[in-house]
């Protein structure tokens, strides 16, 4: 009788331990290649979008931003510089590899946008 | 794969091998029929089972010893007997039960207290469910004559009962608990939030004759789950069920205890499936995977003799379900069902039997376009709450000759749901927020009557009647652009209708082996969810935007049905029904001028908006056939087919995804209705009636007759057959498994949807080997 109660017992914590969590996943937008100042929206963990002018001296500087995302989740980077000598490179990362990236050099019209979702696999 | 272990763990502990077995057919005393769904149980062991449609049941595997079998079903007399079993003995018993309203154990909520139905009643057993590789009730029910279902994806599959879909079929859970789907395209139709494994039967009654379940226009389809049933003393019960298929690297676990003592008594159960993309039988990978899991808890209580209470709490979750003949996957799916029942049977009465119901069931849905290419340009995420409560009683009065059931019901639908679009390729990532349900609501109140009378021994009848009360509205339907200007505004929502519904039905027994049944009956249904108050969606079996319109008359099916019943000691039973149904006030879509409001979806055609039209007409008949169950071996065999009929329809002629004409169509045939479909089942039993392996071979037709003006797809006639091979080791486990399609063939249903934005075909899955384990102590 005893077995019984243990083995009832250990289906029931297979009952409530039945429920599936979505994976996250590691994520980071970065640019690069800018001269100058140069004005940047991206889309927060919240759902928000920032907008912000990230300062910028030479193409080696660098801004980044990470966070963790669930699959599924939008990703999404736009930047616009108003210097003509200046270029703007971006990339987002899923867990450390390129996921998707954009350029442009001297387009001080045309948005550089990347965009996605977190991918599921 | 611990709980398949642990299965495997636990019968090798329990596998003494025995080969006694009982088994036996229950008869009325009165009638001579045999009664279907009687529960039987037999001690020591606990166990339990209920008579099939042709009222058999066995217990197989028991060890030598003294037993004691105990036959029930609601309006008979009890009936017990003990016996020993030897050693390899095979005790046959031919039960005829007295009609007499006693008793019954536990909170069977559904009350059959008469047998006999002028009307076709399909049951599906539990027996049936377990030793097959069934995914969702919806695909399990297309094994029932004239019954078919609308695949879109893996699972999910939305059933048809002679043509008759959607909110035309009443699709209920424990008799009264409605579910509300939250998407507009149905990817969640009712029965797809109630789990395949937790069914111990599903009840199929076509027609609009059943009038006790609520409206009932095209037929009632009632899934009933496992409930806690009390005991006399305390015991403690487990049983669990682990399911592999091949193909789509399926599996699923179901896992139930349940237990307690004459007052106090109680159920856990929990389900587990997921699913991979399914290879149909010419190769091609289809995108079906799927994930689900739930878990209920149910509390039953007897506070005094007669009078029952049970408590039930579902939780049920779906995860990225594939879609691929709709526009978007499901997301997310996690809905609340919860229900108090109060039960109360005393016989001698006058008043016979009481059921109360009162229910919840929440459903918040999600679903976009991830998975999708055009998701590169566009993000679109729809969530959709919808909500369902309400309740129902039915008193049952009567004695030996009639019962009178007199009750009311009440559902109070709520739905509210929005589409986000993100349009993530442009600068400031602009978001587009559109309404799909703005706080549209719907109330019915019905009241309802049903008299059966058994006037001798040749004759009984029944007429019923129901009046609903039915009263919708909604927040303004509304649609803008992205500069805040309305694109459609419509606030003229409420509307209020009293429908009346009617029907009777008789039995004539001839002798005792043929009887006829005929029907006649006028169900009346309130327009949907959908049908009112939608906005701008490709809901429809065409290429078009659907609006709702919120002043929608009732729809109305005046049907008829004769069934030829014949049943010989050596033939087996015989059945052939034929029905013909006129539904006025017909439901469709018709198109809108683009003046009045553009469509909103990339590709079609179009904007209809429903609207009611003169009338349509469907006929078809269904043949059965059951081999007598007295001997070792035996065989079914089923057709059935169906016909639908528009006497007048506007066709619209598109070039170069444009309309530029339109053009009556006479007699068009009523899209979406299944072929010809001929079923042949044949078994036998092995090694003292503990092996049983069963051919099934099916047969359906081309379908020719579609539909001109939804400009509908032929599809070719198809031969699958199939192997189940079931083993009883003992008591407490048996297995079950087999090939589904073993020739691999490449098909599709006629019903099946193609695939979004192309015409080519969502086939089936090709040849699966599946294996199901099941244990119960």
């Amino acid at each position: 009788m005893e077995t019984r109660y243990i083995i009832i017992t250990i289906l029931a914590v297979i009952i409530f331990s039945s429920c599936e969590k979505r994976e996250e996943k590691s994520v980071k937008y970065i640019t690069t290649n800018a001269i100058s100042d140069y004005d940047l929206s991206y889309r927060l963990p919240s759902g928000e979008l920032k907008t912000e002018t990230i300062a910028a001296t030479s193409m080696q500087d660098q801004w980044s931003f990470s966070f963790l995302a669930e699959q599924g989740d939008i990703v999404y980077v736009s930047g616009n510089y108003k210097d003509i000598n200046s270029a703007l490179n971006i990339r987002i990362l899923v867990d450390g590899k390129v996921y998707k990236q954009g350029s442009s050099i001297g387009d001080t019209v045309r948005f550089v946008t990347v965009s996605g979702v977190v991918p599921y696999d | 794969m611990f709980v398949m272990h642990f299965t495997f763990f636990t019968a090798a502990m329990l596998s003494a091998q025995n080969t006694s077995k009982i088994s036996g057919t229950i008869f009325s005393k009165e009638t001579g029929k045999i009664i279907s769904q009687a529960e039987v149980l037999l001690n020591p062991g606990n166990l339990g089972t209920a008579t099939d449609e042709v009222g058999s049941f066995e217990f197989k595997g028991l060890k030598a010893g003294n037993y004691e079998i105990q036959i029930i079903h609601l309006g008979c007399k009890g009936y017990n007997e003990k016996f020993r079993l030897g050693q390899g003995d095979q005790k046959s018993l031919q039960v005829f039960l007295e009609k007499d309203i006693q008793n019954i154990p536990g909170v069977e909520i559904t009350d059959q207290a008469f047998e006999w139905e002028p009307y076709k009643k399909e049951v599906v057993d539990q027996a049936t469910i377990e030793s097959l590789p069934a995914r969702d009730p919806g695909e399990f029910l297309r094994r029932e004559p004239n019954v078919a279902g609308i695949r879109k994806g893996g699972g999910n599959i939305d059933p048809v009962v002679r043509g008759f879909k959607f909110s035309q079929l009443n699709v209920q859970t424990n008799t009264g608990q409605k579910i509300e789907g939250g998407c507009p395209n149905r990817m969640d139709p009712a029965a797809s939030h109630i789990d395949v494994n937790d069914i111990s039967r599903i009840e199929i009654i076509k027609g609009p004759y059943a009038l006790r379940y609520g409206q009932a226009f095209g037929g009632v389809i009632n899934l009933i789950t496992e409930k806690a049933k009390p005991y006399e003393k305390f015991e403690l019960h487990a049983n669990a069920l682990v399911g592999f298929e091949s193909n789509w690297n399926g599996n699923k676990q179901h896992v139930s205890i349940n237990g307690g003592n004459r007052t106090i008594y109680f159920a856990l159960v929990g389900n587990h499936l997921e699913y991979g993309n399914y290879t149909a039988g010419n190769g091609e990978i289809i995108p079906s995977s799927f994930k689900k899991y739930n878990y209920s808890a149910e509390l039953g209580i007897s506070p005094a003799e007669k009078h029952n209470l049970l408590f039930s709490y579902k939780n049920s979750h779906g995860m990225d379900i594939n879609f691929p003949a709709l526009p978007m996957d499901e997301r997310e799916d996690n809905t609340q069902l919860m229900s108090a029942n109060y039960h109360y049977l005393y016989s001698s009465r006058l008043l016979q039997s009481i059921d109360a119901k009162i229910y919840y069931s929440d459903v918040n849905h999600e679903m976009d376009n991830k998975w999708r290419p055009f998701s590169d340009t566009v993000v679109a995420v729809s969530t959709i709450d919808a909500r369902n409560a309400g309740g129902r009683v039915d008193f049952g009065l009567g004695n030996d000759n009639y019962r009178l059931h007199v009750g009311a019901d009440y559902e109070d639908i709520f739905k509210d749901g929005q589409r986000v679009k993100n349009l993530i390729l442009q600068p400031k990532l602009p978001v587009k927020t559109e309404n799909l349900w703005s706080n549209a609501s719907i109330q019915n109140m019905g009241f309802f009557a049903e008299y059966k009378r058994q006037q001798n021994q040749k004759l009984e009848w029944v007429v019923s009647g129901r009046l609903d009360m039915n009263k919708a509205a909604s927040d303004p339907m509304q649609l803008k652009n992205m500069m805040g200007m309305d694109m459609y505004y419509n606030d003229s929502t409420d509307s209020d209708f009293v429908n009346f519904s009617i029907s009777a039905g008789l039995t004539y027994r001839f002798n005792k082996s043929f009887s006829i049944d005929f029907a006649l009956g006028r169900g009346v249904r309130s327009p949907d969810m959908t049908e009112r108050f939608i906005i701008l969606l490709p809901v429809g079996y065409d290429n078009y935007d659907y609006l709702g319109n919120p002043q929608l008359m009732p729809e109305n099916n005046q049907q008829a049905d004769l069934t030829l019943n014949y049943s010989h000691d050596e033939l087996g039973q015989l059945s052939l029904n034929g029905f013909y149904s006129w539904v006025t006030d017909y439901i469709t879509g018709i198109k809108v001028p683009p003046s009045e409001v553009m469509p909103q979806t990339k590709g079609v055609l179009g904007v209809k908006r429903f609207e009611n039209i003169d009338n349509t007409y469907l006929y078809g008949f269904e043949f059965m056939w059951f081999s007598p169950t007295k001997y070792t071996y035996g065989a079914s065999l089923t057709a059935s087919y169906t016909a639908g009929q528009n006497p007048e329809v506007v066709k619209y002629i598109a070039e170069d995804g444009q309309v530029i004409d339109s053009e009556i169509v006479k007699n068009d045939p009523l899209p979406e209705i299944p072929p010809l479909e001929v079923n042949l089942r044949a078994h036998w039993y092995f090694f003292d009636n503990t092996f049983k392996p069963e051919i099934h071979l099916r047969m359906v037709a081309s379908q020719n007759r579609i539909s001109e003006a939804y400009d509908e797809l032929a599809t070719q006639g198809f031969f699958t057959a199939g192997i189940n091979l079931s083993y009883q080791f003992n008591q407490y486990l048996s297995m079950a498994g087999g090939v589904s399609n073993i020739f691999d063939e490449p098909y599709y249903e006629h019903l099946n949807r193609r695939i979004i934005g192309s015409k080519a075909p969502l086939y089936e899955p090709g040849r699966i080997f599946y294996l199901n384990v099941m244990v119960n102590f």
